[in-house]
């Protein structure tokens, strides 16, 4: 039987290529949104884990670096670096601002760092040096064609664009990233100058711990001789904003990624159903050599399969394109459709599929008279 | 010629069911995306669209209250209240962070009210309080629901608690919900005393609401907008974060029903071989043939265009009842924009099975 699935597989080559084109298809739809939900989640941990630091502080009871408001005390850093183990505090804030091009809005995550926590890979330029500058992530840099040199003005304040940040985004929100001295510029030139202390100064502190300690260790320490912080090591916050995500955006994913695997059942039903309509005369043949309807069903089922085994590589070859164009396209996306998870994943998924939605054409097979093979009909 | 091209399609009757029910399934998913953008961007402005105010005073050089960061000091808010025209003005303070349940957590936008708060608070409660008060919540009735809470039950900011006082109506999102405390429990969470994030202000009607809030801005060195203009920058902003996404799910739904439509067409292109040769052989010209495979190819896709539209409609509100946090929104926009994409979809889906047909050689005819 397997020999005869090949044969007519290669008998009808061109039949076989856009049938194998068509599930490819849907299998690299499946891939594509399963790799963006997995990008999103990859983004949103290497906030925290990209920031270069043995252990972050955030403001007690705040367990995520996105998305949440953490405010710490002043005087927290000078507490922190007593602890034992401790190297270095160095300070960290983030604040969410709108940058507006002419009629264009985007919402900015601007993080404020010191001597630790900035751009982790400047694919153009230079970290910010002189007054005012300013690094932002390639996705603004796109969007509005701007260049290092260019102006970048938030809330009225001009910033120059000093370098552009690559894998620098994360909740559908690019980042920027400036010095501490231009954070306070830019809050003086605001309504409140007189008292910039109501505006967020620290957000969090990366710690740097000794060699001859263990980070956990230290972590334990902190918790417990500073009571306004909670103590992280990175892949542990990184683990809860990539939670937070999933809760956010695993549903629409969800439902996304089951509306493709029922267009997946569909499509594989089809193709078994037409495969038995066209091969009618031949299936009759075979009928009356004496085959089974369970085994000329088993057939079908086979060649189904065979043909999603042929789809599955160029359809993961179709969504690492289509995650090469959308990066290249849309930097705020990533797309990670080579997860190792996905592929086996979906792999299976679509083997399921397929021997599922060739069952779906066996009614058919059955009505399928022997007599064709002789002149009937 | 055209009846029997119909007719063809109608032959093999569950092959042309089975292919509109794929093709129809790929721009479900389209419509499916598109609706959860729409949905989303108008949960965003829920909030400042649902407010009665006339005008919304915020920091200078900010335009939107999604996503953005603005501070005023509280006198500003007294000021405003002087201002010829002025019927209500109350400053809000807000902040967008992430609030925690025993076994839930979420993004959600905290309001904080003064306690005689009338024009910023919550315009629809259905059960408990309507101005929280010290160490009081009010969280989205759905919300509550989701995560198994109900009035009494205690919420986590930070390191502050906070006992569910109210449950409002229209103010949850996935990604937007809005939350409800006390001016001075955000203050105290914020270490920031005697600021207000937003204005909202209501006129007397003896002024226009343009020119008072030019008024404003220029008097008080702040940004003064209309309410429609702002809920449209909050809109914008929403939509174009969205746009891009949709853009790609409409190109990857769009190319997927294309492969599809496109195997539908070549597969009854095959099928048929020896019946286009034979008309082939009757005279008919090859720009006959090519447009009876455009029309099974615009008949495939638009009716599978239908279908989904169909399906959208039926499915949306069960998908919504059957998981809350997402909010769909369907709507003829989208189904024709969709049915765009769709001619588009049949011309590409019909290039391939064309190309078989302009080679046919009507001796064929003859052969079978």
């Amino acid at each position: 039987m397997i020999t005869l699935v090949l044969r007519t597989l290669i008998h009808d080559a061109r039949r076989t290529a856009l049938t194998v084109v068509a599930i490819a298809a849907v299998i690299a739809v499946i891939v594509i949104l399963e790799g963006l939900n997995a990008g999103l989640l990859a983004q949103l941990r290497s906030v925290a884990t990209a920031r270069g630091a043995d252990l972050i502080l955030t403001q007690s009871g705040i367990s995520h670096m996105t998305a949440a408001r953490s405010v710490l005390p002043q005087y927290t850093r000078a507490h922190v670096e007593a602890v034992e183990g401790v190297a270095a505090a160095h300070p960290l804030t983030g604040i969410p601002v709108i940058y507006a091009q002419a009629q264009r809005r985007t919402p900015v995550f601007v993080l404020v760092y010191d001597t630790l926590g900035g751009p982790a890979h400047i694919s153009d330029g230079s970290a910010p040096v002189r007054s005012h500058e300013i690094v932002i992530d390639r996705s603004l840099a796109y969007t509005y064609g701007l260049r290092p040199g260019d102006p970048f003005v938030i809330a009225d304040f001009p910033f120059v664009v000093s370098g552009i940040a690559d894998d620098a985004a994360a909740f559908f929100t690019p980042f920027a990233f400036l010095r501490f001295d231009d954070l306070i510029d830019f809050y003086f030139a605001s309504d409140l100058a007189t008292d910039i202390s109501t505006f967020p100064l620290l957000s969090f502190l990366l710690v740097d711990i000794h060699d001859e300690y263990r980070a956990e260790t230290v972590r334990q320490t902190l918790e417990q001789s500073v009571p306004e912080i909670d103590a992280f090591v990175p892949g542990k916050l990184a683990e809860n904003d990539a939670h937070l995500g999933n809760v956010l955006f695993g549903p629409v994913f969800g439902l996304l990624i089951g509306v493709s695997y029922l267009i997946g059942l569909v499509v594989t039903a089809i193709i078994a159903f037409a495969a038995v309509n066209t091969r009618r005369r031949e299936l009759a043949v075979l009928k009356a050599l004496g085959f089974r309807d369970r085994a000329l069903a088993g057939g079908v089922v086979l060649h189904s399969l065979v043909m999603t085994i042929l789809a599955i590589p160029l359809g993961l070859a179709v969504a690492l394109l289509i995650a090469w164009a959308i990066e290249r396209l849309m930097p705020l996306y990533l797309v990670q459709p080579a997860d190792g998870i996905i592929v086996l994943r979906t792999t299976l998924a679509c083997l399921t599929l397929s021997a599922t939605g060739a069952l779906a054409s066996i009614a058919r097979l059955r009505k399928v008279d022997p007599v064709m093979a002789f002149g009937g009909v | 010629m055209w009846a029997w091209a119909l007719r063809s399609l109608w032959h093999d009757t569950a092959g042309f069911v089975a292919s509109i029910l794929a093709t129809a399934g790929a721009f479900l998913l389209v419509m499916v995306f598109q609706a959860v953008y729409v949905g989303e961007s108008q949960q965003v402005v829920a909030y400042v669209d649902k407010v009665d105010a006339d005008i919304w005073v915020l920091q200078r050089g900010v335009s939107n209250m999604h996503m953005a960061t603005s501070y005023l000091s509280a006198d500003k808010v007294a000021a405003v209240r002087r201002m010829p025209g002025v019927e209500q003005a109350e400053g809000i303070l807000y902040l967008n962070t992430v609030v925690s349940a025993p076994r839930y957590q979420w993004f959600a936008y905290v309001v904080g009210l003064d306690s005689d708060s009338t024009l910023a608070a919550p315009w629809s409660v259905s059960e408990g309080v309507t101005v929280p008060g010290p160490g009081q919540i009010s969280v989205p009735r759905i919300l509550a629901e989701q995560a198994g809470l109900s009035l009494g039950d205690v919420l986590r900011i930070a390191d502050r608690t906070f006992t569910i006082a109210g449950l409002t109506e229209e103010t949850f999102s996935m990604a937007n919900s809005v939350l409800f405390v006390s001016r001075l429990a955000l203050e105290d969470l914020l270490s920031a005393f005697d600021i207000v994030s937003f204005i909202a202000l209501k006129t007397d009607g003896s002024v226009d609401p343009e020119v008072l809030a030019r008024q404003i801005a220029h008097d008080l060195d702040v940004e003064a907008l209309t309410k429609d203009q702002f809920v449209t920058n909050d809109r914008q902003l929403a939509m174009q974060m969205g746009v891009e996404t949709i853009a790609l799910m409409t190109v990857i739904g769009g190319t997927l029903a294309a492969v599809l439509v496109a195997f539908t067409v070549y597969a009854q292109v095959l099928r048929q071989r020896a019946a286009h040769a034979a008309i082939r052989a009757l005279g008919a010209t090859a720009f006959q043939l090519l447009a009876t495979v455009l029309m099974q190819a615009f008949i495939v896709t638009l009716t599978g265009v239908a279908v989904a539209g169909g399906l959208a409609a039926i499915a949306m509100p069960l998908i919504t009842a059957w998981i809350p946090q997402i909010q769909l929104q369907f709507s003829t926009a989208i189904l024709v924009n969709v049915a765009v994409v769709g001619l588009v979809v049949a011309l590409v889906a019909s290039w391939w099975p064309a190309r078989q047909l302009i080679g046919i050689d009507p001796v064929r005819a003859f052969r079978t």
